[in-house]
């Protein structure tokens, strides 16, 4: 590098160093702004963390309630059956439904008529 | 906390210089301060955490990229209004240069003038040449760290450095020494 072309660039170097020192305040006021806003968004970004996390935990939990609660109701069994189950008239049907009694039943009036005239017949 | 005031304290380092270059090479003084302030963000939210050491050059690698893509968009916008009837090619910062006056200035009004003069040639260089130029010598970077902050090779740092001074120089040899 000549000498010529280093004293050329020196000369640029301290030109550009004073144009700093007059940088307009207006300037150097939305710099400054600018820099605020800056780190301002790392301040606000941290905290997001946690609500993020707090919020993604509490949607998991009512997730997992809905889930569990549905399948719980498509297992369980179904109560209007078991009432079903121990109305008497059920019963009465169950007992008409089998052929081999049906004849006693038929002829029920006879064999209570019969007891009561001869209590050890039967 | 600390790192916070280490980041203020780094930004308020270079936040002036940054404007100065991206005014220069925008020679808009709100795009400047919208590039610098673009800088600012992103190495704050995504490269605080890094070592105090790395913020330098992180910092002007986003702002040399910010200013890339400040000349992209301008070239898009400026090819748009040729299409679009503008028509007209923008002037030639050169050639708004004021006369030289007969008389030999004063030397505080040399200095001014060389300053003018000086950023004038240094917006009118093409981006890749002005960036070395700032970099190597107002930020005062080594050709590896300015290399890493253009995102070119090395090589290619020397030569538009090269090209920059030689053209400097031509622009400005009423002020040779």
């Amino acid at each position: 590098m000549s000498n010529g072309e280093n004293e050329f660039i020196e000369k640029a170097r301290l030109n550009l160093e004073q144009r700093l020192e007059r940088t307009p305040a207006h300037v150097s006021s939305r710099l400054h702004a600018a820099r605020r806003r800056a780190l301002d968004s790392r301040r606000r970004k941290q905290p997001l963390w946690l609500p993020a996390m707090a919020t993604a935990a509490l949607v998991a939990v009512i997730g997992a309630g809905v889930w569990f609660g549905y399948s719980a109701q498509q297992t369980a069994p179904v109560p209007k059956l078991a009432a079903v189950e121990e109305v008497p008239h059920v019963n009465d049907f169950e007992m008409l439904a089998r052929d081999d009694d049906l004849e006693l039943y038929e002829d029920l009036d006879f064999y209570l008529w019969l007891e009561r005239q001869e209590p050890d017949a039967v | 906390m600390e790192q916070n005031q280490a980041l203020d304290r780094f930004l308020a380092g270079v936040e002036k210089k940054a404007f100065h270059m991206a005014r220069i090479a925008t020679g808009n003084e709100d795009d400047a301060l919208e590039i610098v302030q673009d800088a600012m963000l992103k190495l704050v939210q995504r490269y605080a955490a890094r070592d105090e050491r790395e913020w330098g050059p992180l910092f002007h690698r986003i702002l040399q990229s910010r200013i890339r893509d400040w000349y992209r968009r301008s070239k898009v916008r400026n090819q748009l209004r040729v299409w679009f009837g503008g028509g007209e090619e923008e002037d030639d910062p050169l050639d708004n240069q004021p006369g030289r006056e007969a008389d030999g200035p004063l030397p505080e009004l040399e200095s001014e003038r060389f300053g003018e003069d000086l950023e004038q040639a240094l917006s009118a260089l093409p981006n890749r040449q002005q960036q070395a130029f700032l970099l190597r010598v107002w930020e005062g970077l080594g050709v590896e760290e300015t290399a890493a902050a253009m995102g070119c090779s090395a090589g290619s740092v020397k030569t538009h450095y090269s090209r920059a001074v030689h053209a400097l120089r031509k622009q400005l040899e009423d002020f040779k020494p």
